[in-house]
């Protein structure tokens, strides 16, 4: 067993959900209540990563770490090769499904409850953080199991932008590949079953939260 | 108390409707009665800052709610968010938060006040729904959900109490009994009321006054007996609603 590789893949799949959760949570709002300019560009620009090969998407996270970058030029942070980079791909993936679902959760909310909201003095701020997002909670959770397990996997883009260095970059998809390689079969099972576990109970969690909410539970006059 | 005064005068058009109303309401209920789609629940979502006119003002005893600038459709000169506004909104389906208990929904408004908590559960006492304050929206009838729903609009203490066909999903019994709290109330602390229906009995036995809203416009105003005197058979009335209810 690579536990190395497993521990990198955690603390990976970790700062990836936090970044899901804040980025993803903020264009699943825009996208469910403004009307953007140039709207379906963004929805495009963020769902790309759905059909685009991971070498493609590695292609433009490279041009976007790399050298000349904004990243690169303004805070002198170079990233490539690192695990932050493996990190950011990873959200990168994942970011559609999170946006797809919380999106779909937030945009499900009553308007009329926001009004009632608004009529009671609170701030669009307060709305969404007292009304919104606690009725669009089970969303908003599934798409974090979602895009966190999606960025558990990822592999290819995660393989060009932060590289297969073991011990530093390489995540349990890449340490499965390698251990295949090498002819590791034993190691790569036990890795195998870890992460197809890993999946199903994320998957479980996803139909739980799919049930409704709020069910009467017995019948009133 | 001061008895206050909302004077409305606004325009808006619509996608092949234009609403323009005028009305002063004092501490009274009055009531907004006609067929659906004549423009009554878009006068009090006017009111309530939950809707922009084109054209005209609202004030509230000389505080201006909103004013319109010169041009149609151009930013108003004055538009207090709702937030701001201090009206209190009673909506057609409840609109109470699912995920809040009947206390936490009838505290919502109060959450950063000291006291908070006993003061939602004197609403919910005088609402006679004490009892019940640890229930769910969802757990409670359609009568107890209106009562949760009229405490949760008075816990900010407004001077004017919008209700938009409030009871009109309940039975005749719960109907009177909810009329009488209305009345109650309005009288304890002087509120101007605007109550909305296209029931004629809820119009005769809540309202003060009566205003007769149709395509948008007021045709009618006054007390109930001076505008459907006696010899006006309610319940015809009310045929005849729905027969135009039905052509718009």
């Amino acid at each position: 067993m690579n536990w190395s590789a497993l521990l990198l893949s955690l603390q990976v799949t970790m700062v990836a959900t936090l970044l899901l959760f804040v980025f993803g949570l903020v264009l699943a709002v825009l996208l469910a209540r403004w009307r953007l300019p140039g709207q379906i560009i963004i929805e495009i620009i963020i769902f790309l990563p759905l059909v685009l090969p991971p070498s493609v998407i590695g292609y433009f996270l490279l041009l976007a770490l790399g050298r000349g970058s904004p990243i690169v030029e303004w805070f002198h942070v170079n990233l490539l090769f690192t695990w932050p980079a493996a990190a950011i791909a990873s959200a990168v993936v994942g970011l559609p499904l999170m946006v797809q679902s919380a999106r779909t959760a937030i945009a499900s909310v009553d308007q009329v409850l926001e009004n009632a909201a608004r009529t009671l003095g609170s701030s669009e701020l307060e709305i969404l953080w007292r009304v919104t997002l606690p009725l669009a909670r089970r969303g908003v959770i599934a798409g974090l199991i979602l895009g966190g397990a999606r960025a558990l996997g990822e592999f290819g883009a995660t393989l060009m932008v932060a590289g297969n260095i073991p011990g530093q970059t390489q995540t349990l998809p890449l340490a499965i590949y390698d251990a295949v390689q090498g002819r590791r079969y034993e190691q790569a099972q036990m890795m195998v079953i870890i992460m197809t576990a890993v999946a199903f109970v994320g998957l479980w969690c996803v139909r739980q939260l799919e049930q409704p909410l709020y069910k009467r539970k017995t019948p009133l006059g | 108390m001061k008895p206050l005064r909302l004077n409305v005068n606004i325009e808006k058009r619509f996608d092949g409707f234009n609403l323009s109303v005028q009305i002063e309401v004092g501490a009274e209920i009055l009531v907004l009665f006609g067929p659906s789609g004549a423009g009554k629940t878009q006068t009090l979502n006017a009111i309530a800052g939950l809707m922009t006119p084109d054209a005209g003002e609202i004030t509230l005893d000389g505080t201006v709610l909103f004013r319109a600038n010169g041009t149609p459709g151009k930013t108003p000169a004055v538009n207090l968010p709702a937030r701001k506004r201090h009206v209190g909104y009673v909506f057609q389906q409840y609109a109470l938060f699912p995920h809040l208990s009947a206390l936490e929904n009838v505290s919502y408004a109060l959450w950063r006040q000291p006291h908070a908590r006993e003061r939602a559960e004197a609403l919910l006492e005088r609402m006679r729904l004490a009892e019940l304050a640890n229930r769910y929206p969802h757990e409670l009838s359609g009568g107890q959900q209106q009562r949760v729903a009229i405490a949760r609009a008075l816990a900010m203490e407004p001077r004017v109490l919008l209700l938009d066909e409030p009871f009109s999903a309940l039975d005749s019994e719960i109907r009177t009994q909810l009329h009488q709290d209305l009345l109650r109330l309005q009288a304890e602390a002087e509120l101007i009321v605007i109550y909305v229906t296209h029931n004629l009995e809820d119009a005769f036995t809540v309202g003060h006054r009566l205003a007769v809203v149709r395509n948008g416009r007021i045709e009618r105003t006054g007390a109930p007996r001076e505008v459907y005197p006696p010899a006006t058979n309610p319940i015809m009335m009310d045929v005849r609603l729905a027969k135009e209810s039905s052509t718009h």
